[in-house]
């Protein structure tokens, strides 16, 4: 073994090497940038689908996500004083770019995550479900069904790149109308339900047949030799149409269902009355009132689609192939039951 | 006094021929007498004319138009005319009834069940009129009866129910003493029962040649005669009506003059007589026989405690 003699320096003389640029703060900002956008995202895209437990510990999790990451740190060797471990970490010019490069990631899971989360705000203990349709087809597996128990439901969507055109239906309650939504990559969607729905409004005709019209016509479950139509054409859509007119009402304006739940209840009241004005404005004794209030109690519901104010009713009325004993256009007025007389002016078709 | 030979009897019958009154008077009357004997006492009491009840639906009623079908209103038809011959038999007995669609009928009565437009709706009503032969007789006089007001509902579809809606509604008119004698004033009164009388003159009575039994009058029935006697109109009310038992025309009407006139000859008193009357009447022609006042005969064979008709 050779010996070199002399000694050698033990101490750099020479310049001192460039120190690297402290960007401890910079980078504490951007961390915390990150951990404020991603709590901002969880809060908004999973808090609600995992359930309201994490609700109440939403505020936490900024400082959960905090400490878990002092945790890592801690166990990649730095020390273990986790405080000066951290300082150390982003104190290297390497975490800049990696925290540039999450924030790049987090901006991108911004933009291409979204969720429909539905908050169920009503009163009482109904069962409210909702479809959720894209040009009429399931945008979802499942309805989303919420209640007073299960106040939310919804889920995220992750890696959506376009917008699409939604229809938000209360399915188990006529009372509403359909949302129409546009739902974008990037959106957290929360509609309250069923307050975000607007409630809907009916525009109901009771025809009612006048005292003329009501001697020609057959009483129920009676049949006569002559029967008597009556048609309704509520424009664009199929004329409803009732082959054997008896001494009754026609309620119409409406689907099915709804005609049947919005005259389930008590008789209308107001209608009543006017025609009661109606029967003393053409002297009709009151001993002889019954029988007609009583002809006119029997409604009888005729689908129709929906109307609208404003809409015109083609009304006619008359026998089968003969020429309309009545034909009237009438116009759809305000929310609610519009009580419509029919009266002829001739006693044979 | 002996009894008044059988011959004694004259009779005016409207035939529509005239008599050749240039004949010696002896010759003709031997003839006449001997012609009417013949006739006389082969002859019955005839019977009283025959006439038909019908029932109508304007064709512009609700009821032909909307509510029965063709079948249905001739149903309503039938039970109606067969209800009115029933019950204008049973008031109106000295005529014969039946309904309407046969053949013979002398007159009709008819019931028109019609329409009346009100402002909000129509009144349905029942009219009645008459046919006397070929002509037709109105009868405003008698008014309507309503069936169904404007604003009774429901309106019957049901020929039954129609049906016994009406003839209710004729029952209460029928059942009316007032109505009925309008309807004999104005309509029954005006359709012979006979077009031929018979002098009795010693019994100085009248005899119509209609059955007793078919009328079954009663003693205060009033009969009126109308003829046309030497170009004089005359005319005479009979009353105290009875069966006649002798021959001939034994079973036929025989009744005391009331009242006669046809000048010169005027009586006023029930049962007066004048010599003339036979000869008049048996010149008479356009010899009509009217129904002035009928009463039936409450028991027929007993008429105040004598016995009439022993059989």
């Amino acid at each position: 073994m050779t010996r070199i003699p002399g000694s050698w320096p033990t101490s750099w003389s020479g310049p001192a090497p460039p120190q690297p640029p402290d960007r401890s703060k910079l980078n504490v900002a951007l961390f915390a940038l990150l951990m404020v956008g991603v709590t901002v995202w969880f809060s908004l895209h999973l808090q609600p689908w995992l359930g309201e437990v994490l609700v109440v510990v939403g505020p936490l999790t900024v400082w959960a996500l905090w400490k878990l990451l002092q945790s890592w740190l801690n166990w990649g060797g730095l020390g273990s004083r986790a405080e000066e471990g951290t300082r150390k970490l982003l104190a290297r010019p390497a975490a800049t770019e990696s925290l540039i490069v999450a924030l790049g990631a987090m901006g991108l899971l911004f933009l291409t995550t979204s969720s429909i989360y539905l908050v169920y705000d009503g009163k009482g203990e109904e069962v409210l479900t909702v479809s959720v349709l894209d040009n009429g087809a399931p945008f979802l597996d499942a309805p989303l069904r919420v209640t007073s128990a299960q106040r939310t439901a919804g889920r995220p969507f992750f890696g959506r790149f376009s917008s699409k055109d939604l229809q938000f239906v209360i399915v188990d309650s006529p009372l509403y109308e359909p949302r129409d939504v546009r739902f974008r990559p990037w959106q957290p969607l929360r509609l309250e339900v069923p307050s975000g729905f607007e409630k809907k409004s009916f525009h109901l005709l009771l025809l009612a047949p006048g005292i003329r019209l009501l001697n020609l016509l057959p009483a129920e479950g009676q049949t006569q030799a002559q029967p008597f139509y009556l048609r309704i054409e509520a424009g664009g859509a199929q004329p409803a149409q009732i082959d054997d007119l008896k001494q009754q009402t026609v309620l119409t304006g409406a689907p099915r269902a709804d005609l049947d739940r919005l005259s389930a209840g008590q008789p209308d009241e107001r209608a009543r009355a006017e025609l009661d004005r109606y029967l003393a404005e053409n002297e009709v004794p009151p001993p002889a009132r019954e029988s007609f209030q009583n002809a006119w109690a029997r409604v009888l519901r005729e689908p129709t689609r929906r109307l609208q104010e404003g809409d015109k009713i083609k009304i006619s009325v008359g026998c089968k192939g003969r020429e309309p004993l009545y034909e009237e256009e009438v116009n759809v007025g305000s929310a609610g039951i519009q009580l419509h007389v029919i009266e002829v002016e001739r006693d044979e078709c | 006094m002996s009894a008044p030979p059988e011959s004694s009897f004259t009779s005016s019958r409207w035939n529509g021929t005239s008599v050749d009154r240039r004949a010696p008077r002896a010759a003709v009357a031997l003839a006449f007498t001997a012609a009417l004997l013949l006739a006389a006492a082969g002859a019955a009491a005839q019977q009283p004319p025959l006439l038909e009840t019908a029932f109508v639906l304007d064709p512009a009623s609700v009821f032909a138009t909307t509510k029965l079908t063709p079948a249905q209103q001739n149903e309503v038809r039938v039970r109606v005319s067969r209800w009115l011959a029933e019950i204008c038999d049973s008031h109106f007995g000295f005529f014969r009834w039946q309904p309407a669609g046969q053949a013979g009928a002398a007159a009709a009565l008819t019931v028109t069940l019609r329409d009346l437009r009100k402002p909000s709706g129509q009144d349905h009503v029942l009219e009645l009129s008459g046919r006397r032969g070929a002509v037709a007789v109105p009868l405003p006089q008698l008014g309507q009866t309503l069936v169904y007001h404007w604003f009774d509902l429901p309106k019957p579809t049901d020929p039954g129910v129609l049906g016994d809606q009406i003839v209710q509604k004729l029952g209460e008119l029928f059942a009316n003493e007032a109505f009925r004698r309008e309807l004999h004033t104005r309509f029954f009164r005006t359709i012979p029962l006979a077009q031929e009388v018979v002098t009795n003159d010693p019994d100085q009575r009248v005899i119509v040649p209609l059955s007793w039994d078919d009328l079954q009058p009663g003693s205060g029935t009033v009969l009126l005669v109308k003829f046309v006697s030497a170009q004089k109109e005359g005319e005479m009310q009979l009353s105290q009506v009875k069966k006649r038992l002798g021959q001939p025309r034994s079973g036929a009407l025989q009744a005391a003059i009331k009242l006669f006139d046809c000048a010169p000859i005027t009586l006023s008193t029930l049962g007066a007589w004048n010599a003339q009357i036979p000869t008049l009447l048996a010149q008479a022609s356009q010899v009509r026989v009217f129904m002035d006042s009928y009463v039936q005969d409450v028991a027929p064979g007993v008429d105040n405690g004598l016995v009439t008709s022993p059989n």
